[in-house]
């Protein structure tokens, strides 16, 4: 199990991550999502001995992450390329930086490497610099998954993948955590999509975890009220709402319902199931009013 | 595995440094048509060598800290791995630089035990610009911590150079030559003892970006 304990991490001033306490079970996928500088990011960095932190522990079934070869060994961090001249990467072709990573990532797989690499096409002999924006997703791609890591961290894996690639991916992932219950999360902004593939969702906000939980649970819970204003007040009192849209004389909540709860059909009003993605965009916007 | 991928990387600087001297060595060579070509590719390699030992040691210490190190550390390298790599880094291009250097000067001098007195001037050397390179990297990485690191590190060599000729001009009833080549070695591993300093402490809170 994978834990962080009261992980705080500032630079400088500047509190990026506070007093986040989050705990990764293996042989599962998590969907990390959250809006841009919310710091997940950094959270994987740090819990990848990539980030020193400010305060707080990250452990691995016990152990201190943070310069721990043993622990380091089991993990993952594959992050979206770098490739300005000054990051040094840019010099590497698709050959070199595979090599490198078959270098220091311990439990490596050359032959799922190989296979990806045909599998997405790519030129092994092309520079890094040359690539496109999906090519280089496809790289950090073939790093995650033939890393054979433990716990593998995925940002934005998807970007710049055009719609065909992004299922090739899906379908990829899904195939190596059934043959090898890995333990996956990946960080993503395309929320619809990976929902199918996530089993738990942790929502990320200003630096603190919103919610972490199982992603069919959450979208069990959470529906869209909408009608008249007071019909909608009345039938939502008491209960967690968020993001409340007004028009005109009528307003629109979502609702969280916790167990148990259930939105009365005394009241006048339409109860909607909600995306993953409405559901994320209700709770990182503004509070309901 | 991984000591593999520091000694590999100093590897490719060593491969630009006899590249260029061999380049540049012949280009000047061919156009110098006065002396044996032979012998006039050798005395030029020598001149060449030299500076392209210097200038590698300095501009690919200075890089390494937004390179290799930051490399080594996105794939799961610890920060004490990385320490002690970029010493094999050195270590490997330092070794390549004296092998190369007895060859070159060996084919040009009659008495080669001139070749032994110059070794601590061939490693101060190194150890003074590599130090310099990876104090000036450091401050690249880190530019509101290295400004104090830079100005400790030129300081640094201002005081040397002052000692050395104070020393030089010291009459001590001593033979200064015999000294000059511990003269420039121990100054070179003192500058590089510090800058290390400076490296060991950015290494250590590096983080990948």
């Amino acid at each position: 199990m994978l834990k962080c304990e009261n992980l705080t991490k500032a630079y400088g001033k500047k509190i990026v991550l506070q007093g986040l306490n989050l705990t990764l079970e293996p042989g599962k996928i998590y969907g990390l999502i959250g809006r841009n500088g919310a710091g997940k990011t950094t959270m994987l960095s740090i819990m990848s001995n990539q980030n020193p932190l400010t305060a707080g522990a990250v452990t691995l079934d016990g152990e201190t992450v943070w310069e721990n070869r043993k622990a380091i060994d089991r993990i993952c961090f594959s992050r979206e390329l770098n490739i300005s001249p000054e990051s040094g990467l840019a010099r590497y072709t698709v050959k070199n930086y595979l090599k490198t990573a078959a270098t220091f990532l311990p439990h490596w797989d050359q032959e799922m490497a190989d296979r990806l690499t045909v599998f997405f096409g790519l030129d092994i002999k092309a520079k890094l610099s040359k690539l496109s924006k999906g090519m280089l997703s496809m790289v950090t791609i073939i790093v995650a998954l033939a890393s054979k890591a433990e716990y593998t961290f995925l940002d934005e894996p998807v970007a710049g993948l055009d719609v065909v690639a992004r299922e090739q991916f899906y379908k990829l992932l899904l195939q190596e955590f059934s043959e090898t219950g890995r333990t996956f999360v990946i960080s993503t902004h395309i929320i619809e999509e990976a929902a199918d593939v996530m089993e738990e969702v942790i929502m990320l906000d200003g630096g603190k975890i919103l919610l972490k939980e199982n992603t069919q649970d959450l979208l069990d819970r959470a529906c869209y009220v909408s009608g008249l204003n007071e019909e909608v007040d009345n039938a939502t009192a008491g209960f967690e709402c968020h993001h409340a849209e007004r028009m005109g004389r009528s307003k629109g909540v979502t609702v969280l319902l916790r167990e148990g709860e259930a939105i009365d059909t005394k009241y006048d009003v339409t109860v909607q199931p909600l995306s993953l993605q409405k559901i994320f965009v209700a709770l990182c916007g503004e509070e309901a009013r | 595995m991984r000591r593999l991928y520091w000694v590999k990387e100093g590897l490719k600087v060593v491969g630009i440094i006899f590249g260029a001297t061999a380049l540049y060595s012949l280009f000047m060579a061919l156009l110098n048509t006065d002396e044996d070509p032979l012998q006039s590719f050798i005395q030029q390699g020598t001149t060449y060598f030299a500076i392209m030992g210097v200038l590698m040691s300095l501009l690919n210490n200075m890089s390494a800290h937004q390179t290799i190190i930051p490399i080594s550390l996105s794939f799961g390298g610890t920060r004490k791995e990385a320490l002690w790599g970029i010493q094999l880094y050195r270590l490997t291009v330092l070794i390549f630089l004296l092998i190369g250097a007895f060859v070159m000067f060996g084919l040009m001098l009659s008495d080669i035990s001139i070749l032994f007195t110059a070794i601590p001037i061939m490693i101060g050397a190194y150890l003074f610009f590599a130090g310099l390179g990876g104090l000036l990297g450091t401050f690249v990485s880190r530019i509101s911590k290295g400004v104090l690191g830079v100005i400790v590190g030129f300081a640094t060599l201002v005081i040397m150079f002052i000692l050395i000729f104070a020393i030089l001009g010291l009459d001590i009833g001593l033979e200064i030559s015999d000294y000059i080549p511990w003269l420039i070695f121990i100054p070179g591993a003192a500058v590089y003892g510090i800058c290390s300093i400076f490296e060991v402490r950015s290494i250590k809170r590096h983080y990948v970006r």
